[in-house]
């Protein structure tokens, strides 16, 4: 099933579908180590604050991703991996 | 010995991603420095210093952390510019160990540009926490550079590091190896590369560099292109993007992310230590959304209190004995006039940059850099993104807005922790409305000699109706946010000799570079008063605050005295009026509330418009100075419509 990233449920390893931003939050979100297919895990599951994820795919950096924008990134439960 | 320019044999560039120890790194080398020179025409947000090592005089200059060569942030661009236009004769590219694999990914980029490089693979200490282990020899095979280990917060490592740097710098070695894309962009690139060789005159060597960043972003490329090559591209990106789905740009990240990956693996093994370690534990804490906010609450308590106590202090050491200063040339009042108001107007500048600005700046800088590399500088914009959101901002915005109740000035520099242009600008202008502590003083004294405290707290209330609604106006004028993408960095102990050495480097910057414009300002200011400016200031400003605001002609000229130093106004507005105390003024109570109104909102004074101009541009400054007016002339207006009735 897939979700926004904002509705994500916490804990779980999750795998990015989509990013469907403007070019320059991709550009950023790329810059920082989020791509498509990479596995991440949402560390906060507060809605009216930033998502804290971390990126389990390249290192274990920590990214918060306002609210807008966890609208925008698309993301499926790696089931394989919970 | 003081070096120059002529004597410097290489120059050294510290490239890394934001937090990888780039700037710790450096400032421990700038120990072993004998000297330090300021180049012109360089960025104030590029430091530099020379040292001499190994018998070589070496320019070493610290480049904006940047997490890729393809930034669309401004700040960022600044190395990228560098890189591409300056002399570098080595570039140490520090590697944060444990954040390997995105750091890998600027050194992919880092290879294309062609030049010698050596790697130092920082923050060892913190992948081996991790249970990270690196192969640094198989590191340096694959990349054809030499590969050094370092922990610059400790000083481990770095003398290797300077001595390979040597070895290199002296035997010109080591360019890295080249890493290839998948062949239909490698071909797309070798076919821009021939036409922009024949653009470049010889300097092929970033030819490749040119066409890789011709495809990806076009925009940051400062070479001519000609229409046939830009066709080239146009039918190229059409081609790929229709087979990929993909930008060109996405293409070129999600490649050399892919080499990162690959190159990781290759060099690194995790053993999962199952022990989380306590630094994991306090940031749960800290980022909590009930605890994480009492912390905040806290932290930034600490912070303020520790500036206001500091800066408090200082300032009233420093004012009593230069307060002295005026009785030495008192003497010339009579017989030289023209004399004594210079005098006393740099006299003036002094007391601001001495006793107001300067003890509240350096423990501002001071205990931000210990903040920032805790790196709970990050976890104070996380928490507050949310509040900051509603007016057009983001949570970063917090530390300037706060410090400017003690000064603007601190204030804008303090700005400068915010990445976004965009939001940094918005945070600027609305800074001029955040009353410094010596607007405060202007306002309680006419609160306590007219109306008391509750007019006060009003005045505090409306300020921040102004900000948010400004914000919010601001906001909607300008772009359209990128919304919040920020990376939160591994916590880390701070090091106060660090931090006290970038306290240091910038006092000198603001020495070097503001006191001189104050000191200026300050002394014209003197002879504005000395030629009785004062009557056409008073019907400059007599249609807003005569016709408009109901108030006193005379008034006009402290708001001229209000620019130089906001405190003079309590002193010129007495002068002004002929009457000894404030309570005597000839106003009544509604009037004082109008002129408190547009005295607290209108732009602060000489030294932020000259700082602000120094960080955002005149025309921003400007901008501010206009908007600050027009928004106190508005306000104070609505408050004597409102009081009338």
């Amino acid at each position: 099933m897939e979700y926004k990233l904002i509705d994500a449920p916490l804990g779980k390893i999750l795998k990015v579908t989509g990013i469907k931003a403007g070019k320059d939050a991709r550009h950023r979100l790329y810059a920082l180590g989020v791509h498509i297919g990479d596995k991440i895990i949402k560390l906060s599951n507060t809605k009216w604050r930033p998502q804290l994820i971390q990126n389990l795919t390249s290192d274990s950096s920590k990214i918060a991703i306002g609210k807008g924008l966890s609208e925008k990134i698309f993301v499926t439960e790696s089931i394989d991996e919970n | 010995m003081k070096i120059n320019n002529k004597n410097i044999d290489f120059v050294i560039a510290l490239v890394g991603q934001p937090n990888s120890g780039k700037s710790t790194l450096f400032n421990v080398l700038a120990d072993i420095k004998v000297s330090t020179s300021n180049f012109s025409g360089t960025s104030v947000q590029v430091s530099q210093t020379v040292l001499s090592y190994g018998g070589l005089n070496l320019l070493l200059v610290d480049l904006p952390g940047t997490y890729s060569l393809n930034s669309t942030f401004e700040h960022e661009r600044i190395t990228f510019d560098y890189l591409l236009n300056s002399k570098v004769d080595l570039i140490i590219n520090v590697v944060d160990v444990s954040l390997l694999t995105r750091s890998l990914e600027l050194t992919v980029e880092l290879t294309e540009l062609n030049k010698p490089m050596i790697i130092a693979l920082n923050m060892y200490d913190e992948a081996i926490s991790q249970g990270i282990s690196i192969d640094e020899n198989k590191l340096s095979e694959i990349l054809g550079v030499d590969v050094i280990p370092t922990m610059a917060i400790f000083g481990k490592g770095v003398k290797e590091l300077m001595d390979t740097a040597i070895n290199n710098l002296r035997f010109r070695k080591n360019k890295a190896s080249k890493f290839l894309f998948t062949s239909k962009i490698e071909r797309s690139i070798n076919e821009i590369e021939n036409e922009i060789k024949r653009h470049l005159n010889g300097n092929s060597e970033l030819a490749r560099f040119y066409a890789i960043k011709a495809l990806e972003n076009p925009e940051l490329l400062k070479i001519s292109i000609n229409s046939d090559v830009r066709n080239k591209i146009k039918t190229i990106e059409k081609a790929i993007v229709s087979d990929r789905n993909q930008d060109l740009f996405e293409i070129f990240s999600y490649e050399r992310h892919h080499i990162a990956m690959k190159l990781s693996k290759q060099i690194s093994t995790f053993k999962d230590t199952r022990k989380k370690p306590i630094k994991q534990k306090i940031d749960e804490l800290l980022l909590h959304p009930v605890l994480g906010y009492i912390f905040l609450l806290l932290a930034l308590f600490l912070y303020f209190f520790l500036i206001f106590i500091v800066g408090d202090t200082v300032s009233g050491l420093v004012e009593t004995p230069l307060s002295k200063l005026p009785e030495l040339y008192e003497s010339l009042s009579e017989n030289q006039p023209f004399l004594w108001y210079s005098i006393n107007g740099a006299f003036m500048g002094l007391m601001g940059v001495f006793g107001i600005v300067l003890p509240y700046f350096l423990p501002l800088i001071f205990l931000t850099s210990i903040y920032e590399e805790t790196g709970y500088t990050a976890r104070i914009a996380f928490l507050l993104d949310g509040l900051f959101h509603k007016i057009g901002l983001h949570g970063k915005s917090i530390v300037p807005f706060i410090l400017g109740f003690g000064c603007t000035v601190p204030a804008l520099y303090a700005s400068r922790i915010i990445e976004s242009k965009r939001d940094r600008t918005i945070t600027g202008i609305l800074l001029t409305f955040i009353p410094c502590s010596a607007r405060i003083a202007v306002i309680f004294a006419l609160a306590a000699a007219f109306t008391g405290p509750i007019w006060a707290m009003v005045v505090f209330a409306f300020v921040l109706l102004v900000v948010s609604l400004s914000g919010k106006a601001l906001s909607k004028v300008l772009t359209k946010p990128l919304g919040l993408i920020l990376e939160i960095p591994n916590l880390k102990l701070p090091s106060i000799k660090i931090s006290l050495e970038k306290t240091w480097r910038k006092l000198r910057e603001f020495l070097k570079e503001a006191v001189l414009f104050l000191l200026m300002g300050s002394i014209i200011l003197g002879w504005l008063e000395y030629f009785h400016f004062d009557v056409y200031v008073n019907s400059l400003f007599a249609p807003i605050l005569h016709n408009l605001l109901d108030l006193p002609v005379e008034l006009g000229s402290t708001l001229v005295f209000g620019f130089l130093r906001k405190e003079l106004i309590i002193v010129m507005s007495t002068q002004a009026l002929g009457v000894a105390t404030l309570s005597a003024l000839p106003l009544t109570v509604e009037q004082v509330i109008v002129f408190i109104i547009f005295v607290t909102l209108y732009f602060p004074c000489l030294a932020t418009f000259i700082v602000m101009t120094k960080e955002f541009g005149w025309k921003t400054s400007v901008f501010a100075a206009v908007f600050s007016i027009t928004v106190a002339t508005i306000s104070a207006f609505l408050f004597k419509i409102i009081l009338s009735i």
